[in-house]
């Protein structure tokens, strides 16, 4: 049957696609590594990231928009040429299988330390690889139609456990303010930039919008719900835990809503409404970011067994994954990952979407 | 209504549904007769305080003759099928022209048209044969003996097939917020207080497919998620029991599923009675003489209730069986694993399909306008009427191959 009449997509979808596409492992321990280089003045790190984000938010909207029916591995042929195309094609690959790998690894070490301490990894990793791979073989509308499903369950929680932070807060935490100069600030402020890997989706979603004209406000609402969250983190981390005690916590996000205790509440601690959303958050990510590497080997290589290139993916994933020695290796690699991300979701999109203004490039409507 | 249809002895029908002649006219065109009506009798499921207490009967032309009174308009169309090679069984798929979307009209005639059998017994022989996967647990088409819960269905643009012989009249395309739909809630006065109930549902919902799930990997794995206070009451309840908390639940949910069975194998009084005391009598005897513990049968009769507010026949024993499912993945890998059998069960929800109407429309894809009658009750002087089943314009047109 032709069932395609529901297959295009809202334009407000983008909003939560975006939410749920940002959200995993590194919003519950990006505030170590912005704290690693901005100190007390994390907070203003966030703060200019996440403007960052929104104006790279926009610029891709803005460099889709451009081209409605196709998505960048598509449109890119037409601006950089076709090697290079090729070129900048297989580089996003590796990256996102890169992405993908620590992904998985992080998931694997989070899981023996909060889950299963005793289970070898390898087994449930192998079950929520399965259920990726079920979902990924399935394409990106039905992808995006779980986020609609999961996004409340992701959402809900974040927002209660958000205020519950601010309730212990010691704003003393926060001074002197940039008392390290402007440049630790800024270094923060890349590398939470850089945290909210995933963005670079708006570039694939457009080709499944009902009306790409439409996408600038809800990607705006999607990332600024994103950045919002963050900044309340940020501001709960550092006010409640101090400095120091978030760059020693393996999970900063887990220890602060450990200490947040209000009277009269039904329960005396909340890890569950963190819990849960956060791997509610890794998996959506796991699931997008299959399909796109996925969907990128099948187009740039021009392979049909669309099944076929998920499993391989995904053993290579799984495979890498163990390949990680241990949490320093992961927490380097992470790192370095970050400004890695901020070339390809901001950098290669704004070089292009000026090579595209400047040279008038858009797609067809055909 | 009720008296309209008590009062008066004779339905008009239409002759040409029986000669197997004129596919896809007016339902109410041609000669039209008169047959005995069978007595209505109000049956036990989708009762309502409100509304009609007629129901369809077993004989398709009295069924059709309802509906055509119900909505006498010559959009009505009815398109005309005998099934079985042996039993020729007449099935009528019926439809408002001017309504239904056509790429699913003919999607609906055409796996009608291919079902090879020799003979069909009941509607479900037909919706085993016309629904998109019947290896998922969810029910892609919905079933109904109600005229007006019918005729709602074909104001939206959905289809209804009737089988000659069986009172279940089929409905689709369907989607989940329509198999949690009860006619209640469309006769309530007051859409703030249909909403509620509505809401109660999904809650109810979640609680029967998750809460033993939940409550076996907390206890088991993660009991330092509880707050302290309930913590301590779950250990003092469990502190002389034998068994692993997972072989508890296991325990309580299969009692549960035994005296299901038992109240719809005895459907009397008698019955009821039997199962109610023998339903007690097991438990209290079990947490007196300390074989289970208490929190295990607070959340195993809890999330039984829950399941009764699930309206759906299909899907309410669908999330039984779900819930084994999930206390098993519970059982084996705590939170973990209750958290990959509901991505497991979400994934399927987000690409099953019912005659290619996602299953969760309109909550996905994200389709506000169609929220006032599904998931909530919006207040409007007339039925509420909404997008879901419509063909979207040709632009929208995308298949992604």
């Amino acid at each position: 049957m032709r069932d395609s009449v529901k297959d295009k997509l809202d334009p407000r979808i983008l909003a939560i696609t975006i939410i749920v596409a940002l959200f995993e492992f590194e919003t519950f321990a990006f505030a170590k590594g912005v704290v690693k280089f901005a100190k007390q003045d994390a907070w203003i790190s966030v703060l200019l990231g996440g403007l960052i984000g929104l104006a790279g938010t926009f610029l891709l909207v803005k460099l889709a928009e451009r081209f409605p029916k196709e998505n960048f591995f598509q449109f890119n042929k037409k601006i950089w040429g076709q090697p290079l195309a090729f070129i900048i094609a297989v580089a996003s690959l590796v990256y996102w299988l890169g992405y993908l790998v620590i992904l998985y690894k992080d998931t694997s070490m989070a899981t023996e330390y909060f889950f299963l301490k005793r289970t070898p990894t390898l087994i449930p990793m192998a079950l929520f690889a399965g259920v990726v791979l079920w979902l990924a073989v399935y394409g990106l509308t039905s992808i995006v139609r779980f986020f609609q499903i999961f996004v409340w369950f992701l959402i809900l929680p974040l927002i209660f456990v958000s205020i519950l932070f601010l309730s212990a807060v010691d704003f003393k935490n926060f001074f002197p303010v940039m008392s390290h100069g402007i440049l630790p600030v800024i270094l923060g402020a890349v590398y939470y930039a850089g945290a909210l890997q995933g963005l670079e989706v708006i570039l694939f979603l457009m080709p499944f919008i009902s009306d790409t004209k439409k996408t600038v406000t809800p990607a705006l609402i999607g990332t600024g719900t994103v950045f919002l969250i963050t900044f309340v983190h940020i501001i709960g981390a550092v006010g409640i835990l101090g400095v120091e005690r978030v760059q020693k916590e393996v999970y900063p996000g887990v220890a602060t809503m450990t200490i947040p205790e209000i009277p009269g509440m039904m329960g005396d601690r909340y890890e569950l409404f963190l819990t849960l959303p956060w791997i509610t958050g890794v998996f959506a990510t796991i699931a997008l970011f299959t399909y796109l590497v996925s969907d990128g080997f099948g187009q740039i290589f021009n392979i049909k067994y669309k099944k076929a290139i998920v499993i391989a993916v995904s053993l290579l994933i799984i495979t890498g994954a163990f390949l990680i020695p241990n949490l320093a290796w992961a927490s380097m690699l992470r790192e370095n990952l970050n400004f890695i991300t901020f070339s390809f979701v901001y950098i290669l999109p704004i070089i292009t979407f000026i090579i595209t203004a400047i040279r008038k490039k858009r797609g067809t409507n055909e | 209504m009720l008296d309209f249809f008590r009062k008066k002895k004779h339905i008009s029908i239409d002759k040409t549904a029986m000669s197997g002649e004129g596919n896809n006219k007016p339902c109410m065109e041609g000669e039209i007769t008169q047959v005995p009506l069978i007595d209505v009798t109000s049956r036990d499921l989708q009762q309502t305080l409100r509304g009609t207490k007629a129901r369809f009967s077993e004989n398709i032309d009295y069924n059709i003759s309802i509906l055509t009174h119900r909505l006498p308009s010559r959009e009505l169309l009815c398109q005309r099928f005998h099934i079985g090679t042996l039993s020729q069984t007449r099935v009528v798929m019926v439809y408002l022209g001017d309504t239904a979307n056509p790429g699913i009209v003919s999607e609906i005639k055409d796996r009608i048209g291919a079902i090879k059998t020799k003979t069909v017994m009941d509607s479900i022989y037909i919706e085993r044969n016309i629904e998109d996967s019947h290896i998922s647990p969810f029910p892609q088409v919905e079933t109904s003996q109600r005229p007006d819960v019918t005729e709602s269905a074909l104001l939206q643009g959905r289809i209804a097939v009737f089988v000659d012989g069986s009172p279940d009249v089929i409905l689709a395309p369907t989607t989940f917020f329509d198999l949690m739909d009860t006619p209640d809630d469309a006769y309530m006065r007051w859409p703030v207080a249909a909403s509620f109930y509505r809401a109660a549902r999904y809650i109810m919902f979640l609680i029967a497919a998750s809460l033993p799930a939940l409550y076996v990997a907390l206890t088991s794995y993660n009991p330092e998620m509880f707050p302290t206070k309930l913590l301590w009451l779950i250990v003092a309840s469990r502190e002389e029991t034998p068994f692993p908390i997972y072989i508890e639940a296991f325990i309580m949910m299969g009692i549960i599923e035994a005296i299901r069975m038992m109240m719809i194998r005895i459907p009397t009084q008698v019955g009821a009675t039997i199962a109610l005391l023998s339903g007690i009598t097991l438990v209290i005897a079990g947490i007196f003489s300390n074989f289970i513990g208490a929190g295990v049968v607070v959340i195993a009769t809890l999330s039984m209730i829950s399941s009764f507010g699930i309206p759906n026949f299909d899907l309410r024993i669908s999330i039984r069986i779900i819930q084994f499912f999930t206390v098993s993945m519970a059982t084996l890998f705590g939170i973990f694993g209750f958290a990959v059998s509901a991505f497991a069960i979400g994934a399927h929800m987000a690409s099953l399909k019912s005659f290619g109407i996602p299953f969760m429309a309109p909550l996905a894809p994200l389709e506000p306008s169609g929220w006032g009658h599904t998931v909530f009750r919006q207040s409007s002087e007339t039925m509420p009427l909404d997008e879901t089943y419509k063909p979207l314009p040709a632009k929208g047109d995308f298949d992604e191959g």
